[in-house]
């Protein structure tokens, strides 16, 4: 049996909304394995938010099963599954949700404020990601203050502040330029070789070579997954 | 109007959506309005005092003080004599003179035929007296209906009650078995507001066949409350400055040294007056600015309620809003709807209120315990002024809501959204910081006024008001068969003892002039009484001994009181050799320790009464008046009948009905005509702290209501701001936030911000209540415990009313908060 980090199996979702059903998911197969960069593929509308989400732990899926370190999570109580994303789980929403209340720095502090790290401690870790995501300056503004490439780095910096095991990025790179892309790309891959597992969603072919794998989500399924060639 | 229609259909629509908010905000501001209106009819009930009377602004009472380093009395009446005196000596100031006059006595009794009542609204009064006041005659003749002795005028439920339905005009009572008195008058009912209130009035002529005609000329006792109508041209300076004169000519020598004459405006009367024997217990303005304060905190807290909820519903349409905006009404358009469905909702409160009032209506009373009687519709300015209040107060609290709801477009949905979001935290913690300090305010009064209430009642007032009947027997034929009914009395074995005296102790007392070496002739708060009285109230002698009757011994059989004979029996009468004083007394007199208190002189004009015993002082008034010096005296049997008023019966514990049913037996066996009027001693007396009753009450309910409406206030408020915070929680879920650090956090943001409240209130409510306490001389201390149970109930009641709301956080996966309103 393979070493899987994180495996779904059957999953399927169902959006309720009014009387209208949206099927987003439909008995999708997932396998993440230790140390793996593994990127979602798909046009838009097919699923790829909703599977990153369930995958996540942040949504509870209408059928199927999640495990974590071979654990079944359909059991698990709310707590358990929080006590997850706090410790071992970092995302990067596509329209990144930061805190409009909270300046940058303090944004990017909150998870490591949820794992009780001491102050000083913390200072310099969000100090640190700060500085690798060139976000420094911008420190004491408001979400609000910044360009959506500024907010997008900001929700990256919070995703990989606490060093989880598993990242999860929705289109991480959407709204930078290429450039920009690129080095957060770079970032990427680098914490991987650190031993960061990692999920993305992308749209962009060039965000998809730093993966090992890519997998290709259509209507709510997989129809392919791909090796990475470049690897 | 294409648009207002649009709107109604809408607004309606979003209001049966929110059916519980909007209920909640229309009850909570009909409630408001209803107890804003039922302080208001009593602010205006007890401002608008005796204000019927046509020369209110010329009409005075006369009062005359006795006192001497600040011992003896002031009285509400004055001498016989002296009001018509001064009419005849100044009849360039006074135009009008009316004495009012009912023997001090707590009833008297009035029979016609079979129908025996003991009246205690019955007062004879100078033929002046309608022309004095604004009372009307519906039948007979005011200029004559006065004059003749034996006259009387009644109000019409008085006819009823003697006469039925049968004309009652020229129909005759008795008076006391033995005085006609003709129906000359049928008088309107005093109105409510009247310091005068009564169902008789008989011509003062008529006393002239009686006994008391003795004291016309007397200028000691002092019961006529004497009225005056001044000229015009006068001033009252230059009556009060006319006083000390006319106190010269005609008061005795000994007394006019000590007496001092006022003027006292009738306006002034309720709400300023508090004098020995008044004619009615009294208002107080300072309840009356206590009321009106409340109604003002009352109406605060129900309007911040109203643009709380209002603002909550409001967030629950933003959405909406933009919808609606997007088919074409104007920012402006939007605004006045708003406020038009604010107004509407808050007349529609206001007419429910005025439901609720007229509900409570036939519960409500006065200070003094008095129904107020007073419908909202019979004011007919008042109904139109809170109408408008109201709606005043549901455009003022619809503003915020409006403008909050007109401010969002798609366009600046973000642009300034974050300092509006800080703006409108600020704004709101403000109000919800003033609704829990009124709240927090309320619950102070209700838990100091409880609390001081109960202590005023259970006081030892060092002597026995338990196991005491009192039977009033002024002007009956028990007066002059008085060592009969107490011997045919103590013969029941249900009785433990009986005594009499001349005011009902704990309550009232009279002042009595005494010589005194070390001070001369004086006027002393006092109390005339009958053998065993000391006995009878278990009062404790320091020194010395109780009265002992002729006989040379105590006239009940049990000797239990320690008489110390052998030292002094050499007072063989103490009927007129003998007072007992209480311990204030002797420091008056400066004599040191009690035990050289006995043999001092301290005598009546009538007696040789020498200091036979020194009691620990007692309560012999009201918990309002500090203990001064007092004097015990025995009546002798040659002044029984003026000076024994009441019979006071103790009765064994556990034998009380046996013991009335003797009362009753004995009374009926010496006076058939007449039926006895007896009272528990102890009921009497708490019903001298009825004000504080009141206050307690009525501090009880507002705290209830102002509690209520903060809360549901809060309910509301707490929603609207979860509501507005669910993406920052949504984020912070996702994030690993545990629900109940998320719950947490909400609740005790909010009771962070009461707490502010409680903490901004306590010293506020510390001083006022101290304020409060410090009316009376005896009083509870403010300790700290009253703070902790206010602040500790209200933390709690608001905290109930945010967790339900913080709760929903737990419902949702991270996903769904964030994408989702609730
Ligand atoms: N909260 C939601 N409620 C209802 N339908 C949703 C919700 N979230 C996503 N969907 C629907 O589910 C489908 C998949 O959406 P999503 O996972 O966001 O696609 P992608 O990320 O690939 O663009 C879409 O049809 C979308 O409209
Ligand atoms: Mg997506």
């Amino acid at each position: 049996m393979m070493n899987y980090l994180l495996r779904a199996v059957n999953l399927s979702k169902v959006y309720h909304n009014g009387n209208v059903q949206t099927i987003a998911l439909r008995q999708v197969h997932f396998a993440l394995q230790e140390g793996e960069f593994v990127a979602i593929t798909g046009p838009s509308g097919c699923g790829k938010s909703t599977l990153l989400h369930l995958l996540a732990l942040m949504d509870k899926p209408t059928g199927g099963e999640i495990y974590f370190m071979h654990q079944p999570t359909s059991g698990l109580s709310d707590k358990q599954r929080a006590q997850i994303r706090r410790y071992h789980f970092g995302f990067v929403f596509q329209n990144f949700n930061l805190i409009e209340e909270l300046t940058v720095a303090e944004n990017i502090a909150l998870p490591l404020i949820y794992q009780r790290l001491p102050e000083p401690e913390r200072k310099h870790k969000v100090w640190q990601v700060m500085e690798r995501l060139d976000v420094l300056h911008k420190a004491n503004f408001y979400p609000m203050q910044l360009s959506g490439g500024y907010q997008q780095r900001v929700a990256i910096a919070r995703a990989i502040v606490a060093r989880p095991q598993i990242l999860f990025a929705d289109e991480p790179t959407g709204n930078l330029d290429s450039q920009r892309g690129l080095e957060v790309m770079e970032l990427l891959s680098e914490l991987n070789q650190q031993g960061m597992s990692i999920v993305m969603v992308t749209h962009s072919q060039q965000c998809v070579k730093f993966a090992h794998r890519a997998v290709h989500l259509f209507d709510g399924q997989i129809v392919s997954s791909v090796i990475s060639h470049l690897r | 109007m294409q648009t207002l229609q649009e709107w109604f259909k809408f607004a309606l629509g979003s209001l049966l959506r929110n059916r519980l908010y909007a209920l909640l905000n229309i009850v909570g501001l009909s409630v408001g309005i209803a107890a804003f209106t039922v302080l208001f009819l009593l602010f205006i009930h007890e401002t608008q005092y005796d204000n019927f009377h046509p020369h209110l602004r010329y009409l005075y009472r006369i009062t005359e003080e006795i006192k001497q380093s600040g011992i003896g009395e002031h009285a509400a009446s004055v001498p016989f004599p002296l009001g018509p005196t001064l009419a005849a000596e100044y009849p360039h100031l006074i135009k009008r003179v009316t004495r009012l006059f009912n023997f001090q006595s707590p009833s008297l009794a009035v029979s016609y035929g079979q129908k025996k009542f003991n009246e205690q609204r019955f007062f004879f009064a100078d033929s002046s007296f309608l022309q004095l006041f604004g009372f009307q005659l519906i039948e007979g003749e005011a200029s004559k209906a006065l004059s003749r002795p034996g006259s009387v005028i009644i109000t019409p439920s008085t006819a009823k009650r003697y006469f039925g339905n049968s004309k009652a005009m020229g129909k005759r009572l008795i008076f006391r078995d033995k005085f006609t008195l003709e129906v000359t008058g049928i008088v309107a009912e005093p109105p409510r507001r009247s310091h005068i209130d009564f169902d008789f009035i008989a011509s003062f002529s008529t006393l002239e066949q009686m006994p008391v005609k003795a004291a016309f000329e007397n200028w000691i006792w002092n019961p006529c409350w004497t009225y005056v109508l001044l000229d015009p041209e006068a001033s009252p300076e230059m009556v009060q400055n006319c006083f000390p004169d006319f106190v010269q000519k005609h008061f005795p020598g000994n007394l006019a040294p000590q007496v001092k004459l006022h003027l006292q405006p009738v306006r002034q009367i309720h709400l300023y007056s508090d004098l020995d024997y008044e004619i009615s217990a009294n208002g107080d303005v300072r309840y009356v600015y206590i009321f009106g304060g409340m109604a003002v905190f009352i109406l605060l807290i129900s309007v911040i309620n109203f643009t709380n909820l209002s603002t909550a519903m409001a967030s629950a349409r933003v959405r909406s809003v933009v919808i609606i905006k997007a088919m074409g009404i104007s920012r402006g358009e939007l605004f006045y709807f708003h406020l038009l469905e604010a107004a509407l909702m808050s007349s529609f409160a206001i007419l429910v209120g005025f439901v609720m009032v007229e509900i409570v209506s036939p519960f409500l009373t006065d200070l003094s315990g008095n129904p107020l009687q007073g419908s909202v519709l019979s004011e007919k300015n008042m109904l139109a002024g809170i109408l408008l209040a109201g709606i005043c107060a549901g455009i003022i609290s619809g503003i915020y809501p409006a403008y909050y709801l007109a401010s969002f477009e798609i366009g600046n949905f973000y642009q300034g959204h974050l300092q509006q979001l800080h703006l409108g935290k600020r704004f709101r913690n403000l109000l919800l910081i003033v609704q829990f300090s009124i709240s927090m305010l309320f619950f102070i009064a209700m838990l100091v006024s409880g609390k001081q209430l109960d202590f005023l009642q259970n006081a030892k007032l060092g002597f026995d008001k338990e196991q005491v009947v009192v039977v009033p027997v002024a002007g009956s034929r028990i007066v002059q068969v008085y060592p009969e009914f107490k011997e045919k009395l103590q013969r029941h074995e249900a009785i433990a003892s009986v005594t009499a005296m001349e005011e009902v102790l704990g309550k009232s007392y009279q002042t009595h002039e005494f010589y005194s070496q070390e001070k001369g002739n004086q006027f002393y708060p006092s109390i005339v009484v009958g053998h065993d009285f000391i006995r009878t109230f278990n009062i404790e002698i320091l020194v010395g001994r109780d009265f002992i009757s002729r006989s040379g011994k105590p006239s009940s059989s049990e000797n239990d009181f320690g008489v110390v004979e052998d030292m002094f029996n050499y007072f063989d009468e103490d009927e007129h050799n003998a007072v007992i004083i209480n311990q204030a007394m002797v420091e008056y007199m400066g004599w040191g320790n009690p035990l050289n208190a006995i043999g001092k002189t301290l005598s009546r004009k009538t007696g040789n009464e020498k200091v036979v015993g020194v009691v620990k002082n007692f309560h012999f008034s009201s918990l309002h008046k500090q203990v001064a010096p007092f004097v015990i005296d025995l009546a002798g049997d040659n002044i029984h009948r003026t000076y024994i008023k009441y019979v006071a019966v103790k009765i064994k514990p556990d034998q009380i009905a046996a013991g009335l049913k003797a009362i009753h037996q004995v009374w009926n066996a010496l006076n058939p005509s007449q039926p006895p009027d007896i009272f528990f001693l102890k009921e009497k007396l708490d019903k001298l702290y009825i004000k504080e009753e009141r206050f307690k009450q009525l501090s009880t309910w507002l705290t209830a209501i102002a509690v209520l409406l903060a809360c549901i206030g809060l309910f509301g408020i707490s929603s609207f701001v979860i509501q507005q915070r669910r993406r920052e929680i949504g984020i912070r879920k996702a994030i690993g936030a545990y629900d109940y650090q998320l719950v947490g956090q909400i609740v005790f943001e909010f009771l962070a911000t009461i707490a502010i409240s409680i903490f901004i209130t306590a010293p506020i409510g510390y001083l006022l209540m101290s304020n409060w306490l410090n009316m009376f001389p005896y009083r509870i201390s403010l300790t700290a415990d009253i703070f902790l149970i206010a602040g500790g109930i209200i933390i709690l009641v608001s905290a109930l009313a945010v967790v339900h709301n913080a709760f929903q956080v737990t419902r949702f996966t991270p996903m769904e908060t964030l994408a989702q309103g609730w």
